[in-house]
C-alpha cells in the first residue's frame, strides 16, 4: 500500500477514526491496534515476508533480555552476536545472496575456474533494510548499555513494526522512539494539524515535482542514446532533485502520520542542496541511516580517536557499507565510494578555495548528481554510457523525453521555487509554519491551493507509470 | 495478550465507555474543518467535472450523444427495439431502417470497444427508462474482460461509456467490475483523468470554457444511436495483404472468461425476468479477415445456451456466397477491428428485419398506423421504402399503385427518385432483374414519353419488400404511368 494510493486514501481515515475513538486510552490496547495495521499494511505487499518481521522481532525481544541480564561479557557478546547474525543472515539472504554468489563466480572466473549455478530466485521484501537497521539498533544500544530492554512485548513488537516508518524509514533508535509505545501521547489539536500539512507537501513533493521529474529521468535512461547532449544532462540534474524530493516526500508522509497518532519520528531531511561541504551535506541527508552507520559502524572502528589514516578508512569503510546498504550491485558500491572519496578528498579543498556559498552549493550537488549515474543505472556500463553521452552541444531531443515544452517548463520554475523555499527555511525560519500561524483566511486558502495543486499539477493517472517511491526498493 | 485481544474487541463494541474527553473533542473539530475542506475541494471538481473543462474531444463523443437522445427519445415515447453493443453495432445497422422495416422505434445504444459487462449496466440502466419488447445483443463484445489490464484505447472508450451513462447508482455499482481500484477516480471525474491537459492540451481546456458558457442543448432531430463512419469497401491492397499474410482475426484466440460468461446469464436473466423478447446478432468481418470463426463461434454456442440457436441468433459471419456482402460491404482496413461500410450496413439492417419477421420476435407492425410513430419517421431515412407517404405531401407521391406493385416519386436533394416497390414473399433471387415502365414525363413544363428502366436495389429491399430505383433529373414534377412490365 502505497502512501500516495486510493487504498492509502481509504486506510488511513479509518484507522484514524478507529484509533482515536476506541484505541488510544489504554496503552496495550493501542500497541495491539498499532501492531495489527502495521502487519495489515505491510501484509498489502506480501504476507509471506511478515514472518520476518515477527521472527526479527521475538528474537530481538529475547536477545535484549539475554544481553541485559548477562554480567559476562563474552556470553553479552555472543548474544550480540546471535542478534546479529538473525537479523543481518535475514537480509543477507534476501538481498545480497545472490549478488555476493555471481560476484565470487567472476572471481572465479577470472582464475580460469568455471562452475555452473542455479541462481535462485529470491524476492526482495520490502522495507527490509529499515526495519532489520532498526530492530537491530535495539540490541547494539543494550549491549551497549544505553538502553535497558522493555518488558511489554506489544510496545516492542509496535516499535518494530511501526506503519509509517516501517518500509522505508526514518530508521528509529530504540531509545528514541521504543518510550513512546509506553506511553499515551496526548495529541494536540496543533500536533494533528501540523502532521497533516507534513503529509499534504510530502503528497506535492511526490506526485507534482518528483513523479513529474521521473517522467523524463526514466525516458533519458531507458533510451540514452536518444537522451544524447543536453537532455541526458537535465536527466541527471533531475534524478538529484527526484532522488532527495521523493525520498523526503516519504520521510514528511511516514512523519507526517506518525505526528497525527501522537509519535514524534526523527527528521531524515534538513535541505541537503545548501550544503556548505560533503561531512555538513551527510548531517542532512538521510540522517537517520547517516546517523546509524556513524553510531554503530564509524564509532566501533575507532571514529575520530585514531591517526588520520584510520579516520579516512574508517569513512571509506562506512560510504561502501552505505553502498552497499542501498542495493546488491557494484554501481551502489561504486557511488558509496565516490562519495566517500568526496568526503575524504575534497572537503578541505571546498573549504579552503570556494568562498561563495552559492559555489559551494552548486559544487556538491554536481558531484552528488554525478555520483548519482551509479545510483541510477542498472549497470556499470549503463552508466559509463551515461557519461559519455553527456555534452552540450546536442539539444535537439529536449522536449521529447517524456516531457513536453510546457511540463518542461513547469518543472525548472518549480524547483527553481522549491529551491528558494528551502533558502528562505534555512535562513528566515520555517515557511509553512509562517503561514499555518497566520489568520483563518489565509491558512484555509493555503491548504486549499496546496491540495488543488496535487490534483490538478500532480503527474498521476491515466497515461502516467505507476511511481512507487524510490527507497521502497532498499 | 489473547485476554487483551478480547478486551479490546468488546470495548470496541462498548460504545457506552465513549466519553467526550478533550482529546475526543480535539478530533471533532479537525474532523470537522477537514470535512469542510474536502466539501470544497470536492464542489470545485464537481464544478469542473459539470462545466467539462477537462473533458476529451466531445465534438465526436456519440456515446454520449447517443445516451443524451435516449432520455430524450423515452421522454415522449419508447424504444420498443433496443439495441446493445460495440462499434460493430453503431456502424452495422441502421435503426432508421430498422425503425421503418420493422414498424417498432428501434435505438442502438452502443460505445466502442465495450464489453459484456458494459453491455449489462447499459442494459440494466436502458429498462429504467424505457420498456422495450425486442432487445438484441451484438456478439463482438461477449468475451474477456479484464479490467485491471484495460490500456489506453479501451480504458479510455471504457471511460467514455461509462461516463455517458447517467444513473449514479448503477454507475456506483459497475465501477468495480469495468474499472481496477486506480482508475475510480477516473472514471467519475474528467478532472481527475484528464488534469494534465493544462500542461498537454490547454487549447482543449480554452474551447472547454467557451463551449461551458453557450448552454447545451439537444437538438431535437431524430438521432437514434447510429454513427456512419465508412464509404468505401476494401481495396485491392488489403485484399493483397489477405494472400500473403492470412486473416489478421483469429477466431480461435477470442475467449468468454468466467466473469465475461456471468454477465452474459445476466443479460439472459434481465430478458426473461422482464419479459422481453432476447436475440443475439453477428455482425460479419470480410470472410477472409477472419480464421478460425467456427472455434470462436462454438464458445459463444455454449455460452448462449438456447439463445445460441439459429431462433435466437442471428449470425451473419457466413460465406460470403451465401450473404450478398461484398468488399464493399466492409472497412478497408487489415487491422483486427474490421467494420461495416454504410452499404454494407443495410444489408445487415434488412437481413436483421428478415430475421426479426421469419423467427416471430417482432409484433406485428402495430405502429406502423399510429400517426404519433408515422410523424417520427415521416420522411426521415428509410421510410418510404417500407411505407406510403400522405395524400397531401407534395414532395413525394405515389404515381401507381396496384396489389403487388407501388410506385413512388420521390424528391431529394439534387435529384429525384422512382422507387418501385413490390410486395412479395417470394424468395427468388431478383437481383438481375429489372422494372421497366412506360411514362409521360413532365419536365421543365413539357410533357414527353419515355421508356425508363429501374433497376433492383439490393441495399434497400428485404423479403417482404423488394425496391427498385431510378434517379431522374430534379426538374421532373410529374409521372404518369401508362404500363409496368416487371417480373
Amino acid at each position: 500500500m502505497l502512501f500516495n494510493s486510493i487504498e492509502f486514501a481509504i486506510f488511513f481515515p479509518i484507522i484514524f477514526i478507529l484509533y482515536f475513538l476506541f484505541f488510544n486510552k489504554n496503552i496495550r490496547h493501542r500497541n495491539l491496534f498499532i501492531i495489527c495495521i502495521s502487519y495489515f499494511f505491510y501484509a498489502m505487499w506480501d504476507w509471506r515476508f511478515l514472518s520476518l518481521i515477527i521472527i526479527s522481532s521475538i528474537a530481538d525481544y529475547l536477545i535484549g533480555f539475554k544481553i541485559y541480564d548477562s554480567e559476562n561479557e563474552k556470553t553479552r557478546r555472543g548474544f550480540l552476536l546471535l542478534s546479529v547474525i538473525i537479523n543481518i543472515g535475514i537480509l543477507g539472504f534476501f538481498k545480497y545472496f545472490n549478488f555476493f554468489t555471481d560476484s565470487l563466480l567472476s572471481l572465479f572466473e577470472l582464475f580460469g575456474w568455471t562452475y555452473s549455478y542455479r541462481r535462485l530466485n529470491i524476492i526482495l521484501p520490502v522495507g527490509i533494510s529499515f526495519y532489520t537497521f532498526q530492530t537491530l539498533s535495539y540490541t547494539l544500544d543494550i549491549y551497549r548499555k544505553r538502553l535497558t530492554p522493555t518488558k511489554d512485548i506489544t510496545s516492542f513488537f509496535a516499535f518494530v513494526s511501526f506503519f509509517p516508518q516501517l518500509v522505508a524509514g526514518p530508521i528509529e533508535r530504540a531509545k528514541d522512539l521504543l518510550p513512546q509505545f509506553h506511553k499515551i501521547s496526548k495529541v494536540s489539536y496543533n500536533s494533528i494539524r501540523s502532521g497533516l500539512i507534513l503529509i499534504t507537501i510530502g503528497l506535492f513533493k511526490k506526485i507534482v515535482i518528483a513523479d513529474r521529474l521521473a517522467v523524463y529521468v526514466d525516458s533519458c535512461y531507458a533510451n540514452v542514446d536518444q537522451a544524447n547532449g543536453i537532455p541526458m544532462l537535465i536527466a541527471i540534474i533531475f534524478f538529484a532533485f527526484q532522488l532527495y524530493l521523493d525520498f523526503s516526500a516519504y520521510s514528511d508522509i511516514a512523519i507526517g502520520i506518525a505526528r497525527t497518532l501522537g509519535f514524534n519520528l526523527s527528521t531524515n531531511f534538513k535541505r541537503p542542496y545548501l550544503s556548505n561541504s560533503f561531512s555538513d551535506f551527510w548531517k542532512r541527508w538521510h540522517i537517520s541511516l547517516s546517523s546509524w552507520f556513524k553510531d554503530y559502524v564509524y564509532i566501533s572502528l575507532g571514529g575520530n580517536k585514531v591517526n588520520k589514516t584510520k579516520i579516512f578508512r574508517n569513512i571509506f569503510i562506512v560510504f561502501l557499507l552505505s553502498g552497499l546498504w542501498h542495493g546488491a550491485s557494484w554501481n551502489f558500491v561504486i557511488w558509496g565510494a565516490l562519495n566517500g572519496l568526496f568526503l575524504i578528498l575534497l572537503d578541505n579543498h571546498i573549504n579552503q578555495r570556494i568562498k561563495s556559498k552559492l559555489l559551494k552549493h552548486i559544487f556538491i550537488f554536481v558531484s552528488w548528481a554525478l555520483s548519482l549515474v551509479f545510483f541510477r543505472a542498472q549497470t556499470f556500463n549503463e552508466a559509463i554510457n551515461v557519461f559519455s553521452n553527456i555534452n552540450l552541444s546536442n539539444k535537439s531531443n529536449i522536449y521529447s523525453m517524456g516531457l513536453n515544452n510546457s511540463e518542461l517548463h513547469f518543472t525548472f520554475w518549480l524547483l527553481l521555487c522549491y529551491m528558494l523555499i528551502e533558502y528562505i527555511n534555512e535562513k528566515k525560519g520555517n515557511l509553512i509554519n509562517i503561514i499555518t500561524n497566520r489568520n483563518i483566511i489565509i491558512r484555509f486558502t493555503f491548504y486549499l491551493l496546496l491540495i488543488l495543486s496535487v490534483i490538478l499539477l500532480g503527474a498521476y493517472g491515466v497515461g502516467f507509470n505507476d511511481t512507487n517511491f524510490i527507497y521502497f526498493q532498499f | 495478550m489473547v485476554l487483551d485481544l478480547m478486551i479490546l474487541i468488546l470495548s470496541i463494541f462498548n460504545f457506552k465507555q465513549l466519553k467526550m474527553t478533550e482529546q475526543t473533542n480535539t478530533i471533532i473539530q479537525l474532523i470537522k474543518k477537514i470535512t469542510l475542506l474536502s466539501i470544497v475541494i470536492f464542489v470545485i471538481i464537481i464544478f469542473s467535472d459539470h462545466k467539462g473543462y477537462f473533458n476529451p474531444d466531445n465534438k465526436n463523443n456519440h456515446t454520449l450523444k447517443k445516451w443524451n437522445y435516449f432520455y430524450e427519445f423515452n421522454k415522449k415515447n419508447n424504444v420498443d427495439l433496443l439495441l446493445i453493443g460495440s462499434s460493430h453495432l453503431y456502424t452495422g445497422i441502421n435503426p432508421k431502417n430498422l425503425s421503418s422495416a420493422s414498424g417498432l422505434n428501434s435505438f442502438i445504444l452502443a460505445s466502442p470497444g465495450t464489453r459484456v459487462i458494459d453491455h449489462f449496466y447499459t442494459l440494466e440502466e436502458a429498462l429504467k427508462v424505457s420498456t422495450p419488447k425486442v432487445i438484441i445483443i451484438e456478439t463482438y463484445g461477449l468475451r474477456s474482460h479484464e479490467p485491471y489490464q484495460l490500456k489506453n484505447d479501451l480504458l479510455s472508450n471504457q471511460f467514455k461509456s461509462f461516463s455517458a451513462r447517467r444513473n449514479t447508482l448503477l454507475k456506483l455499482q459497475s465501477t468495480p467490475l469495468l474499472f481496477a481500484p486506480k482508475h475510480y477516480p477516473y472514471c467519475w471525474s474528467n478532472t481527475l483523468r484528464n488534469h494534465n491537459f493544462i500542461f498537454t492540451n490547454n487549447k482543449q481546456i480554452s474551447e472547454n470554457i467557451k463551449i461551458s458558457k453557450k448552454r447545451r442543448k439537444i437538438k431535437k432531430d431524430l438521432y437514434l444511436g447510429r454513427y456512419v463512419r465508412f464509404q468505401t469497401g476494401i481495396e485491392d491492397s488489403i485484399i493483397n495483404k489477405y494472400r500473403i499474410d492470412g486473416a489478421p482475426v483469429d477466431g480461435g484466440k477470442y475467449e468468454i472468461n468466467e466473469n465475461s460468461s456471468f454477465y452474459i446469464q445476466k443479460i439472459i436473466n434481465l430478458c426473461e425476468e422482464n419479459k422481453i423478447k432476447l436475440a443475439f446478432l453477428t455482425l460479419p468481418m470480410y470472410h477472409e479477415h477472419i480464421k478460425n470463426y467456427n472455434v470462436w463461434k462454438k464458445r459463444l454456442q455454449i455460452e448462449l445456451g438456447e439463445y445460441g440457436s439459429t431462433d435466437h441468433w442471428l449470425d451473419l459471419q457466413i460465406p460470403i456466397n451465401y450473404s450478398n456482402f461484398s468488399r464493399n460491404s466492409f472497412e478497408n482496413t487489415y487491422k483486427l477491428n474490421q467494420h461495416m461500410t454504410y452499404s454494407g450496413s443495410l444489408l445487415a439492417t434488412y437481413k436483421l428485419v428478415d430475421f426479426l419477421n421469419t423467427k416471430n420476435l417482432l409484433t406485428k407492425d402495430i405502429k406502423k398506423k399510429e400517426q404519433k410513430w408515422r410523424s417520427l419517421f415521416y420522411g426521415e431515412e428509410g421510410f418510404f421504402e417500407n411505407n406510403s407517404p400522405v395524400k397531401h405531401d407534395k414532395r413525394n407521391k405515389i404515381i401507381y399503385t396496384s396489389e403487388s406493385i407501388e410506385i413512388l416519386l420521390l424528391k431529394k436533394q439534387n435529384h429525384n427518385t422512382i422507387l418501385a416497390k413490390i410486395k412479395t414473399n417470394d424468395t427468388a433471387d431478383l437481383d438481375n432483374n429489372k422494372i421497366e415502365l412506360e411514362a409521360i414525363v413532365t419536365s421543365n413544363g413539357q410533357q414527353y414519353k419515355q421508356n425508363l428502366l429501374l433497376n433492383y436495389d439490393i441495399y434497400h429491399s428485404h423479403k417482404k419488400n423488394r425496391n427498385y430505383t431510378l434517379n431522374i433529373k430534379s426538374t421532373v414534377t410529374e409521372i404518369k404511368i401508362v404500363n409496368v412490365k416487371y417480373p
